[in-house]
């Protein structure tokens, strides 16, 4: 009897121990984090750093918002209308922030107003350390303040970057901001810009809805000196973490640059495919209201936006490489393939995919579809090949 | 056209690599308090998590009556469990069934006392005692505090997760600056990411081990005696000065676990080590001999020295240690520690005190507060088990 007493006792002992909160000592599990529910799809819509930089203004978001309608963007999909750095003023005695007042004059709410009458959904920016990288207060120390400030505005997206951290850890710091964000009741897109510093697709995956993946894109080919991303080194970088992504949680390789003069349009014609190829988040980043009809006629390929949009959310991945001569393959709901034939070379190249590469039994005749000409192709049986053109892609739908 | 957007483009980016690069912040400056160790109280060794406004006037009371604030103590520190809920901007309100009063009019009698007033948050999500913590609202926190006429500020480590430490104090810092209030800033990290080596202009003091408990030597789980947190103290002497201390937790005199030699041993290391006394036991309540080990003034005095240089261990022989410290006009406290379980003869010797053998020292003990013959070479003292000598020599 004695011995049970002793072992009830025991057992007892140990969950309280095992039970009590550590005071001091080791750390705790954090409870899990649920997803927030938003972007099931890749995030749409337009930013100001890309074409703007820090010079902005209620002018320039109000004229982007506009255009972004009578350009028929919106109907295409692009709804975020998103205001990168360079907006804020200073805190005020509370330790609120506050917008510029010489910038932005009649104050964010009446700019967010104005966005959400025109059906299109208002995004913000701020950074997680002391200042933002244009040298604007940050909000370190102050993210449930900013995060309700933003909610009282009505933002729907907060871009969140990461200059003036110092020794700050990522993870916890961005978990704070998406906490903060949802303790402010209001569902607002949440977009980490570290640029795969801390590894997001890691860990960030209940956290925030879009992750960078590298440094910021610039608007060429490829590096000029070794230190720039180039769109192609950014397609480079994304290898191996396709699968990290899916509806909620995207790897963001960084803003469109179509239409901002640096490439060609072909150039310009790749970035959009393979982008849309690697599931990736659409943030057109030209100047909306004196775009070109080839670069409005690029951003809205509704047949390519709806890869990007496919609601099975796969990331596509590059199946096959020889030299310039690249086979990317994105799965689609309902079993077919969204298949980029990529040339990264200065002459016109043969490009074959092989129904090996993308993961279909090697008999199936399928039926192709081209997404940048519009028009079926004969049925394919085992493989299908096209010339591409140089920088160029051949972008097609391969299902049964 | 294009040749210049390039160019521009070009400078955009150098400048916003030169900005990622140029990641270190300004240096900080002191912010010019606590330049001896802080005094004070705080309810945690005997109060836990069971406190109330009540309790708080009561020591405030206490503090006065029974001569400590005379005796330099000047903080009342309430720690855990004094937190309700934020409210709908995320601000802070006390636990309205504890201190219905709020803590403004607390902090008000606090300060028509003579007193100053201390409190406690924690830098992760939540508290240990599992109240709201001040991640993420660590400015609106600091301006919450300086509203209330609060003094001191302890900022403890749970529920930090993956946090980064320095960042992370840096950012309270920042902000209980910004209130323009002087705010004492005392660090509770425990240790666990060297705050020595980081700290010095983000914090006033800084934990250095795990919590005390009210035990002479061991370890009870994470919990750390005297002895043991004494021993973690070795090495870390040249991190402190003034404005700027080890914190090797707060004092257990008075709170029964140890005998009272052990007390007076463990208030003698603590002011040797520059530590900041912190009361731990019930004030209203104290016997005369916990009053007399925590009123000491010549020991005090040696805590509270103006040169601000920590002791160190000079000579250890099994269980007897000499712990030396140089004072303000070029004296020396030292202390002889017996260890062992029965008294014992301990010896300093001048080297030990980088002194030369020949020097002639006038020898006072400050704890029979008598003048002792002088000495030249060395000193020997009788030590009591668990005891100390404590010497001004000069």
């Amino acid at each position: 009897m004695r011995w049970l007493v002793l072992s009830i006792f025991t057992l007892m002992s140990w969950l309280a121990v095992a039970v009590s909160p550590a005071i001091a000592g080791g750390p705790q599990p954090d409870p899990p984090r649920e997803p927030n529910g938003l972007a099931l799809t890749p995030p749409m819509g337009w930013n100001s750093w890309n074409h703007f930089g820090c010079n902005i203004s209620e002018q320039t978001i109000r004229a982007a918002a506009d255009a972004i309608v009578s350009s028929g963007m919106k109907d295409a999909g692009y709804r975020y209308v998103v205001i990168d750095d360079c907006w804020h003023g200073p805190r005020d005695a509370e330790g609120n922030i506050t917008a510029d007042p010489t910038r932005f004059p009649s104050g964010i709410k009446a700019l967010a107003d104005y966005i959400h009458s025109k059906g299109l959904k208002f995004g913000i920016y701020s950074d997680a350390g002391t200042k933002t990288c244009a040298g604007r207060p940050g909000s370190r120390g102050h993210e449930y303040q900013d995060a309700q400030t933003y909610a009282s505005w009505g933002v729907d997206y907060l871009k969140y970057d990461w200059c003036h951290t110092g020794t700050q850890n990522g993870q916890s710091s961005y978990e704070l901001m998406g906490d903060a964000l949802r303790a402010s009741g209001r569902p607002i897109v949440f977009s980490l810009c570290d640029w795969g510093s801390n590894k997001d697709w890691l860990w960030a995956k209940n956290v925030g809805n879009l992750w960078r993946t590298t440094g910021d894109i610039y608007d060429g080919w490829e590096s000029r000196d070794g230190r720039q991303n180039g769109m192609t080194n950014i397609v480079d970088m994304q290898a191996d973490l396709a699968h990290y992504a899916g509806p909620g949680h995207w790897n963001d390789p960084d803003m469109l640059e179509i239409g901002n003069g640096g490439m060609s349009a072909e150039e310009y014609k790749s970035q959009f495919s393979l982008w849309a190829e690697m599931a990736a988040p659409l943030m057109a980043g030209n100047d909306l209201s004196t775009m070109s009809a080839e670069t409005r006629s690029i951003l809205t390929n509704r047949e390519v936006i709806a890869v990007d949009q496919d609601a099975l959310g796969a990331q596509g991945q590059r199946v096959f490489k020889d030299g310039d001569r690249e086979v990317w393959s994105k799965p689609l709901k309902g079993g077919g393939r969204a298949v980029v034939l990529f040339n990264r070379g200065a002459q016109a190249s043969r490009i074959a995919a092989d129904w090996n590469m993308l993961g279909y039994p090697q008999g199936i005749p399928m039926r192709v579809r081209d997404l940048w000409r519009h028009a079926d192709l004969p049925r394919a049986n085992g493989s299908f090949a096209a010339e591409v053109p140089p920088h160029g892609v051949v972008m097609v739908r391969i299902d049964n | 056209m294009k040749r210049l957007r390039i160019l521009l483009t070009i400078l955009a980016c150098v400048l916003t690599a030169g900005t990622l690069l140029a990641e270190s912040p300004p240096p900080r400056a002191p912010n010019g308090l606590a330049l001896t160790p802080p005094m004070g109280w705080n309810t945690w060794n005997k109060f836990g998590c069971t406190i109330n406004e009540n309790l708080i006037r009561q020591a405030a009371d206490a503090m006065v009556a029974s001569g400590m604030r005379d005796a330099g103590y000047t903080y009342i520190v309430i720690d855990d469990c004094w937190q309700g809920q934020r409210d709908a901007s995320g601000n802070i309100q006390p636990d309205p069934q504890r201190f219905p009063s709020g803590m403004k009019t607390l902090g008000d009698y606090i300060h028509s006392k003579g007193l100053k007033f201390g409190i406690y948050s924690d830098a992760g999500k939540l508290t240990c005692g599992k109240r709201p913590g001040s991640w993420g609202h660590e400015y609106q926190d600091a301006r919450t505090y300086a509203s209330w006429g609060v003094d001191y500020l302890k900022y403890d480590w749970c529920s930090t997760y993956t946090q980064d430490a320095p960042s992370t104090y840096e950012t309270m810092s920042d902000a209980l600056r910004a209130t323009g209030r002087p705010i004492v800033f005392s660090i509770c990290e425990w240790g666990v990411n060297k705050p020595w080596l980081w700290a010095k202009n983000i914090g006033n003091l800084w934990r250095t081990t795990d919590d005390i408990y009210d035990h002479w030597s061991g370890q009870d789980g994470y919990q750390h005696s005297v002895l043991a947190i004494l021993d973690l103290q070795v090495g870390l002497d040249g991190f402190a000065g003034p404005g700027h201390w080890n914190d090797p937790d707060m004092l257990e005199v008075g709170n029964g676990g140890m005998t009272s030699e052990e007390y007076r041993s463990h208030f003698s290391l603590w002011a040797m080590l520059a530590a900041p006394l912190m009361a731990g036991n019930d004030l209203a309540g104290m016997s005369a001999d916990t009053k007399a080990i925590l009123t000491n003034r010549e020991v005090i005095a040696v805590d509270q020295d103006p040169l601000g240089v920590e002791a160190r261990r000079v000579a250890k022989d099994g269980d007897y240690e000499v712990w030396a410290r140089p004072l303000k006009g070029g004296g020396r406290a030292v202390l002889l520690l017996n260890r062992s379980a029965a008294a014992h003869a301990i010896t300093v010797n001048w080297a030990d005190l980088d002194l030369p053998a020949s020097l002639r020292l006038k020898v006072r003990d400050l704890w029979a507060h008598k003048n002792l013959p002088d000495a030249h070479g060395s000193f020997t003292a009788d030590v009591p088990s668990h005891g100390v000598a404590m010497l001004r020599m000069e």
